[in-house]
C-alpha cells in the first residue's frame, strides 16, 4: 500500500511549489452561473504527489482545468495564484512548466500519426535516442520499434505509458493526472500508479494525482485533499486522513467502500446528492447528507478547523467528540 | 446444488477483418473451453481484466453472440440455437443490466415509456395495466413517481442505473447478468445500487452472475467467485475460500494488485 506516512522529499525547500488562495470558478451558461468551484485554497510543495479526492461534481477537474487556464472563456475565474513565488494568472501561463495527463490516453493521442512522430512535436528533438529514452522512462520496453507504432497498436496501459513519456518531454515542475488509471485494469492501474509515483525521483515534478478512487489516492500520494462542491472538507497526509478522518464527508466516502469487513451487511451509502453548482449554498455544503449536522451546521460555512499539524477539516465538529 | 444456469465447454469465437495483425487465422478465439455452473439463488461473481472475455460470455448467454461450440443450458433448456417464440418465452427470464445507462437508455425517450417497453414485447399488458406495474418498478427501486416523465440526461448516474434495473425487473426474470453496473458510479452512489440488488435478491426469487474488475465488490457481494483469464476460469471458488487461500498464480496477482478488496 505504498508509503502513507511519508512527508515531503528531505532536502526540499519548504516554499510551496504553488499556492492557490480563494479560486472560484464559475460558469456562465444562459440559464444562469453555476458554481463549480467556491473559494478553494492549497498549496502544493515541491516534488509531492498531492491527492485530490471527491464524488463527481464536486470541482476536482475543474478547479485544475481553470489553473491551466483550460476553462471555457465565458467562465469567470478568481483568485490568488502564485507559482514558485512569483504571481501567476489562470491564462494558460501554467501549460509552460505544467503536463496534463488525462484519464483516456487514446482520446489524448493523434490516431493518423506514430508514437514517435507525436512524441517528437512537444520533445522538440528528432534524436531517437533522446525519444526512446523518455519512452523507456515511462517503462515502454522497446522503444526503437514502439516509435513507429500507431496508437491503434498499443494496448491501454501502453497508450498510458506513451502519454506520460509525452508528459516529461516538455521536463514540467507539475504534473496534473486527472483520473489516469480510471480506464485501466487493475493489474496494468497498479504498475502505471508505480510509474507516476516514480516520477517525482531526481528532483523531478510534483504531481497533482486527481482520482475518485480512494484506494488509488491511498496507494502513492503524500497528501490529500478531499473537494466536496467547490470547496476543502479535509486536507492532510493521506495516512492521517485515511485513517482518522476528520471531516464527516470523508468519513462517508470511506465507509461506503466495499470490503471484506463490511460483507454481509448494507454499505453505509451517502443520502442525496452533491450539491447543484446553480443553487446558492448556506452554511456547510455537506449539512444536507450528514448524520451528524446540527444547527449550527447551516448557517455559517465552516473554517479549516486544525486537527494535528499539517490536518485540517472544514467542520465545526472538529474537536468536538461527534 | 441445482444448476440454474449450466455453461459446457463454451467457444465464441470473433471473425477477424482481412489484414488483421495477430494470429494466423483469421479466428479471434475469445472463450475457449469454457465451463461454468451457477446455482438458482446465488451471486456468483465473474473477476478478470479486460480482454479476458467476461463481457463475452455474458453477450453468448443472453444470445447477443452464437457460440462456436459447447453448451449453455438456462434451467434445463438448451439456449443455443434457440430461436423464435421458444428463445423468447426462455429469454424473458434472462436480463442483462450493463455498464453504462445512458448508453443503455434511449436519449429520446421518457423514463416509464423505458421501463415499460419489455411489457410490449412480452406480455399482453395493456397500457394502464403496464402503467402500474412501471409504478411499482419505481417505488421498488427507490424512485419518486417524478422520476416517470423525465429524459434520462435529467437523471444522475445512480438514478439512470435503478431505471435500467427497473426494465430488467420488469419481466420478473430469474436470472440477471450485470456488466459491470457500478463501475461508472462513484463509491458513495454504487453502496446505495448494492444494497438495494442485495435487497433485491433477498426479497425475490433471483439469481446473479455478476462480472466485475473490482476485486473489493465481488467479495462484498458474491457467493462464489469465478476468475477469468484468457477466455477461461482459472479458479472458481467460494468468496470466503478465494480470498483467504488463492490457489491459481493468476488470481494471486489479481488480488495483489487489487487497491480496494
Amino acid at each position: 500500500m505504498g508509503s502513507p506516512m511519508m512527508g515531503r522529499s528531505p532536502g526540499q525547500p519548504s516554499t510551496p511549489l504553488m499556492c492557490v488562495e480563494n479560486l472560484h470558478v464559475t460558469f456562465n451558461p444562459p440559464t444562469g452561473p453555476v458554481r463549480a468551484v467556491r473559494g478553494v485554497s492549497l498549496e502544493l510543495n515541491p516534488g509531492e504527489i498531492l491527492g485530490v479526492a471527491g464524488e463527481s461534481g464536486c470541482g476536482k477537474s475543474v478547479l485544475f482545468r481553470a489553473l491551466l487556464g483550460l476553462a471555457p472563456a465565458s467562465a469567470t475565474v478568481t483568485g490568488n495564484v502564485h507559482f514558485e513565488g512569483r504571481p501567476m494568472a489562470c491564462d494558460g501561463s501554467l501549460q509552460k512548466v505544467a503536463a496534463l495527463i488525462q484519464q483516456n490516453p487514446g482520446a489524448a493521442l493523434n490516431p493518423v500519426f506514430t508514437i514517435g512522430q507525436q512524441l517528437r512535436m512537444v520533445a522538440r528533438s528528432d534524436d531517437p535516442a533522446v525519444l526512446c529514452d523518455l519512452l523507456a522512462r515511462a517503462g515502454l520496453a522497446e522503444p526503437q520499434r514502439l516509435l513507429n507504432a500507431y496508437p491503434h497498436e498499443f494496448s491501454g496501459g501502453m497508450l498510458q505509458r506513451a502519454v506520460i513519456a509525452m508528459a516529461l518531454a516538455t521536463e514540467p515542475r507539475l504534473v496534473i493526472a486527472d483520473e489516469p488509471t480510471t480506464a485501466l485494469d487493475v493489474t496494468t492501474q497498479a504498475q502505471v500508479l508505480d510509474l507516476i509515483e516514480d516520477l517525482r525521483r531526481d528532483d523531478g515534478p510534483a504531481v497533482v494525482l486527481i482520482s475518485h478512487d480512494i484506494g488509488v489516492i491511498r496507494r502513492i500520494c503524500d497528501r490529500v485533499v478531499v473537494l466536496y462542491a467547490g470547496r476543502v472538507a479535509e486536507v492532510g497526509a493521506t495516512g492521517r486522513v485515511l485513517t482518522d478522518p476528520g471531516h464527516p464527508y470523508t468519513r462517508a466516502l470511506l465507509a461506503a467502500i466495499p470490503r471484506a469487513t463490511a460483507a454481509g451487511g448494507d454499505l453505509p451509502a451517502i443520502p442525496g446528492m452533491v450539491p447543484d453548482g446553480r443553487e446558492p449554498i448556506v452554511g456547510c455544503a455537506f449539512a444536507p447528507r450528514c448524520a451528524h449536522a446540527g444547527p449550527g451546521c447551516t448557517t455559517v460555512v465552516p473554517a479549516p478547523a486544525p486537527i494535528r499539524p499539517g490536518h485540517a477539516a472544514a467542520c465545526v465538529l472538529v474537536g468536538e467528540s461527534p | 446444488m441445482s444448476a440454474l444456469l449450466r455453461i459446457e465447454d463454451l467457444r465464441v469465437e470473433y471473425l477477424r477483418r482481412r489484414g488483421g495483425r495477430g494470429e494466423a487465422g483469421r479466428r479471434l478465439r475469445v472463450i475457449h473451453g469454457l465451463s461454468l455452473d451457477v446455482a438458482a439463488g446465488e451471486t456468483l461473481a465473474v473477476v478478470g481484466e479486460s480482454g479476458s472475455g467476461k463481457s463475452t460470455l455474458a453477450a453468448a448467454v443472453v444470445g447477443l453472440v452464437r457460440p462456436a461450440a459447447g453448451s449453455i443450458r438456462f434451467d434445463g433448456t438448451e439456449l443455443t440455437g434457440l430461436r423464435g417464440r421458444a428463445g423468447r418465452r426462455i429469454r424473458r427470464r434472462i436480463q442483462l443490466v450493463a455498464q453504462n445507462p445512458l448508453l443503455a437508455l434511449s436519449p429520446r425517450r421518457r423514463v416509464a415509456a423505458q421501463i415499460e417497453e419489455p411489457l410490449l414485447v412480452h406480455t399482453a399488458l395493456n397500457r394502464r395495466q403496464r402503467s402500474v406495474r412501471t409504478d411499482e418498478m419505481l417505488a421498488a427501486l427507490d424512485l419518486s413517481p417524478g422520476v416517470r416523465r423525465r429524459f434520462p440526461h435529467e437523471l444522475s448516474g445512480g438514478q439512470a442505473q435503478r431505471v435500467v434495473l427497473a426494465r430488467a425487473l420488469i419481466l420478473e426474470p430469474s436470472l440477471i447478468l450485470f456488466d459491470e453496473p457500478t463501475s461508472a458510479l462513484d463509491v458513495s452512489v454504487q453502496a446505495g445500487v448494492l444494497n438495494l440488488l442485495r435487497r433485491l435478491k433477498a426479497a425475490g426469487d433471483l439469481t446473479y452472475l455478476f462480472i466485475t474488475h473490482d476485486l473489493g465488490v465481488a467479495r462484498h457481494l458474491a457467493d462464489r467467485i469465478a476468475v477469468m483469464r484468457a477466455g477461461q476460469i482459472v479458479e472458481q471458488r467460494t468468496t470466503a475460500d478465494l480470498f483467504g487461500d488463492p490457489r491459481h498464480a493468476y488470481t494471486r496477482s489479481l488480488l495483489a494488485s487489487s487497491l480496494t478488496a
